[in-house]
């Protein structure tokens, strides 16, 4: 019996009432304007034709030509039984990581996944219900359980792979979740160049893989790192580029680096199978983008390119409250080796609130104020009988004896243990802070600094007298150290631009305004829903995040050495396809014999009729009215 | 008078006709008249009228008491020694009087093109007779002109035919046919008779045609009548097979389907028509002529118009 894909196709049969009216309509409107009857009066007038419908073979063929157009749009085919069961569920699960981009013998090898799973669709009966998932960094269901294998069709035709990591894994997980929820045998296809034997063990004897993908050469960026201290401007800034050799053969070419579109440096090198190699680039002439670009001929291009940012110099204000001390001297010493740093010193008895609300910083030497400035705020060595971190004492001759590694104020200094300090205050770390550096009495353990956010401020406290330890000396230079990174916690810097990885979530926060429109690195613009404020970049380069003109720059960079080797340890031989016979023994077990979809002849046709009425309007001239 | 729909093809149609190549080749036609016309001295020869003074010698005849002693033949009365009074050929102006037929039904079909070729047709008669000196002038007809008619004022000249065409394109073909009225209330009162051309596709009631030809025959004009059609026309079934026609004069309706029976019918009525006109002519005396507007006005004033006899 005829059954229908597109049942509600069948609605454009109204149409038919349009033709007769537009029919009739057109025969009013051929109004033929003759000098005069006089001619006329001998021939007889058509009465019938003129009071009553009557078509003719025109009609005729535009009401079969909209009929195969209609019924074409209906996609009726051939079924020899009753029944809409569905026969059997088949879940094709294609692979669209970074590594499928790489491109053999003139096609990549998404391609040959993508005619795979076409061939594998086309195959499948038409009761079938078919799911389509794409599978990189999360699996993504493009197209739920459906017999509707146009639209499959369409879906794999519209898929491109990402230039992000793939984990198939929670691909595999998900279908074998949805497997076992079916009601009906559910066959799972995997299309992808990962090798059967790296799928996850509990799930990869129940899909059938159709693995893509031989050669092993590639060259990839691996690494751009963008070394710039927070109060040092660009002169300051160095990229390292590590470039990895995946193949194994020898490997060549040019890394060129830009800042923005002006070329900064450009090596060539030759890297030895399954080697890497490191690229320093200093002495850029600006901030701004930083491109590093492989010039190679090798089989994956996603990885050839990545971006980093320099960032512009950003002055921090300091307003140092202290009476006359060394400390006053040797950070005006600081200030003035330092470009992006401003100093003011006030006396504690000159203080008012207000000039802190022109510091970035603000520094209490000795002195803590009655009401705390709207600023982030150090507190150095505070007096004993302050209000906002009560002293229950001090301590003379202590040593560091632990630090918390992690703080942003600690990174990259050598161990501070065991650094003796003249004198400290014995002070409880408030609630909302974390210990920095820690000592201990006999009686008790206290910070000797802390750090944390208190009313939307950075605060942070130590406890020892940096006086006494002299900042500037050269036997405490971690001393130093830990107080400029402390100095650059308190000043966060501007993020006006970020370097992701694809695949990873990055959050933007809050914008100012609705809505959020984001381009991507190929030009497409994308409006955000009203809550979302993160995005997941899946392709390589900028992103552009902008809201009422405020913006945003997020580079996003493809650095994945698992991802990058695209020449796979292990090399199966592909699952063979199980063969036509075996298909259509499966489909008549269920029942059903696959029979054509009739669309495409009823277009023909319709064009067919289509031409003809056309040429017979041409000879006939029942198409011509003169108006 | 307003602009004509079709003021594009008539102004186009215009300048074709007054190229000076075309006007050159206009040079060498002359109007025919039949019969004695304006007792106005002029250029054009009258056939069987005599005159006593002029430049061509029509005959000799016997002095009689009262001839004009300035005309007698002096060489002739001393070889024959006989008086002998010379006349001459009747020279008088032959005033033209074109008539164009300016209903609606000369508009359509708009492709046979009729009124543009009619504004031509004038234009070139216009211009054979100033270019033999004789005046000229154009009259519009239809039903909805101010007495049945439009008359430009007499031309005398070839710098004048500027006029003529500004005269011409200001003719719009509107209202229904007006053949009688139009004929009656152009010459008025007026006696002095002359040449008298109708362009028109004469598609009225023939008593109404005849009735105009025998008012201008009653004053004594040579009349000229040409029949102007299109290929349209002479087959209707290039303009459609089955439809509601539109009479352009009247607006009564008829639905017709060109059957093969209907279109014999109808080009037995056109033959008919055509007939029946050409035999009045004939009868009348008055030249006629068939134009098929798609032969081109160079067509009809080498061919048409001299078969008929109105040019030389």
């Amino acid at each position: 019996m005829i059954q229908f894909l597109q049942p509600v196709a069948l609605l454009f049969s109204g149409l038919y009432g349009v033709l007769v009216l537009f029919y009739l309509w057109e025969r009013w409107r051929r109004r033929v304007p003759v000098p005069s009857l006089l001619l006329w009066e001998a021939v007889r007038d058509d009465n019938i034709r003129a009071r009553r419908f009557r078509p003719d073979l025109l009609f005729l063929l535009q009401l079969l030509l909209l009929t195969s157009l209609i019924a074409g749009l209906a996609r009726p085919y051939w079924r020899d039984h009753d029944g809409g069961e569905v026969s059997g569920r088949h879940i094709l699960v294609l692979d669209t990581s970074a590594s499928m981009q790489a491109r053999e013998r003139g096609a990549s090898r998404f391609e040959d996944a993508r005619n795979q799973a076409l061939k594998e669709l086309r195959g499948f009966g038409p009761d079938d219900e078919v799911m389509l998932i794409t599978a990189a960094r999360t699996p993504d269901v493009v197209v739920g359980f459906t017999r509707d294998h146009a639209v499959l069709e369409k879906a794999l035709l519209q898929s491109a792979p990402t230039d992000a990591s793939g984990d198939l894994a929670v691909a595999l997980a998900f279908t074998d979740s949805a497997r076992q929820r079916s009601d009906v045998p559910t066959s799972v296809d995997v299309f992808t160049d990962n090798p059967r034997s790296q799928l996850p063990p509990a799930l990869r004897d129940s899909v059938r893989v159709f693995q893509v993908g031989e050669s092993d050469d590639n060259l990839a960026i691996e690494g751009l790192q963008i070394y710039q201290g927070r109060f040092q401007d660009y002169h300051g800034a160095r990229a390292y580029v590590r470039v990895e050799n995946f193949s194994h053969r020898e490997g060549h070419g040019f890394l060129t680096v830009r800042l923005d579109d002006q070329v900064v440096n450009r090596s060539g090198f030759t890297i030895p199978p399954r080697e890497s190699r490191g690229f320093l680039v200093h002495d850029f002439p600006g901030p701004g983008r930083v491109m590093a670009q492989l010039e190679v001929s090798d089989a994956l291009a996603a990885d050839n390119v990545a971006y980093g940012w320099i960032r512009p110099l950003t002055r921090a204000r300091l307003l140092f409250v202290s009476a006359a001390s060394p400390l006053a001297d040797d950070l005006r010493e600081l200030v003035a080796a330092t470009p992006a740093l401003e100093l003011q010193v006030v006396k504690p008895e000159d203080f008012r609130p207000e000039q802190a609300q022109q510091a970035t910083v603000t520094i209490f030497h000795r002195v803590v104020p009655q009401v705390p400035p709207p600023t982030n705020a150090l507190y150095i060595y505070p007096p004993a009988d302050n209000p906002f971190f009560p002293a229950s004492g001090d301590a003379a001759n202590v040593e560091v004896l632990d630090w918390d590694a992690h703080h942003a104020a600690l990174q990259s200094l050598r161990p501070l243990a065991a650094l003796p300090l003249q004198r400290a205050r014995i002070i409880s770390a408030p609630d909302w802070s974390e210990t920095l550096l820690a000592s201990r009495t006999i009686e008790r353990e206290f910070p000797l600094a802390f750090a944390g956010e208190h009313d939307g401020q950075r605060i942070a406290c130590i406890t020892f007298d940096l006086e006494a330890e002299r900042l500037l000396s050269a036997d405490n230079v971690n001393f130093f150290l830990f107080f400029m990174n402390l100095l650059g916690w308190l000043t966060p810097e501007r993020t006006d631009a970020a370097v992701v990885r694809t695949g990873e979530v990055y959050a933007f926060g809050q914008l100012p305004a609705q809505p959020v429109r984001v381009r991507d690195p190929h030009g497409e613009t994308q409006i955000l829903p009203a809550n979302q404020t993160s995005i997941e970049p899946l392709f390589v380069g900028e992103y552009r995040i902008s809201s009422d003109g405020t913006g945003h720059t997020v580079f996003a960079n493809f650095i994945d050495p698992l991802e990058s080797d695209i020449g796979r340890a292990t090399k199966e031989p592909p699952i063979v396809p199980a063969a036509p016979q075996a298909k259509a023994q499966r489909a008549a077990a269920a029942g059903r014999v696959p029979q054509n979809d009739y669309s495409d002849w009823l277009y023909a046709a319709a064009l067919a009729l289509f031409v003809f009425e056309w040429a017979l309007a041409r000879r006939t001239g029942l198409g011509r009215f003169d108006s | 008078m307003q602009p004509g729909n079709s003021g594009t093809d008539a102004a186009a149609a215009l300048a074709a006709v007054l190229a000076p190549g075309f006007l050159r080749k206009l040079d060498r036609l002359h109007l025919r008249v039949r019969r004695s016309l304006s007792t106005r001295p002029g250029n054009t020869p009258m056939p069987r009228g005599s005159q006593g003074s002029g430049i061509e010698i029509d005959r000799h005849k016997s002095y009689a008491a009262g001839d004009d002693l300035r005309h007698l033949d002096w060489n002739a009365y001393g070889r024959l020694d006989e008086l002998l009074i010379k006349t001459f050929r009747a020279e008088r102006e032959a005033p033209l009087h074109i008539f164009i037929d300016a209903s609606a039904s000369m508009d359509v079909p708009a492709g046979d093109a009729k009124f543009a070729f009619a504004l031509s047709l004038a234009v070139s008669l216009a211009y054979v007779s100033v270019r033999n000196h004789d005046p000229v002038r154009a009259i519009g007809i239809n039903a909805v002109l101010p007495r049945g008619h439009v008359a430009a004022p007499f031309l005398r000249h070839r710098s004048a035919l500027h006029s003529l065409r500004g005269f011409l394109l200001q003719l719009q073909p509107q209202g229904e046919t007006a053949l009688g009225p139009g004929i009656v209330g152009a010459l008025g009162d007026q006696r002095s008779p002359g040449v008298a051309v109708v362009l028109s596709d004469f598609l009225t009631p023939p008593n109404i045609y005849e009735a105009a030809f025998a008012d201008l025959l009653a004053r004594r004009f040579t009349v000229a009548a040409v029949r102007l059609i299109g290929p349209c026309e002479r087959d209707p079934t290039r303009l459609f097979r089955r439809g509601q026609l539109v009479d352009a004069e009247t607006g009564r309706q008829r639905f017709v389907t060109l059957s093969a029976a209907n279109v014999a019918r109808y080009e037995h009525a056109l033959s008919e028509h055509i007939g029946h006109l050409q035999n009045f002519c004939n009868r009348c005396g008055i030249a006629f002529c068939v134009t098929d507007t798609a032969a081109g006005i160079e067509h009809c004033m080498f061919h048409d118009l001299p078969a008929a006899g109105l040019i030389r």
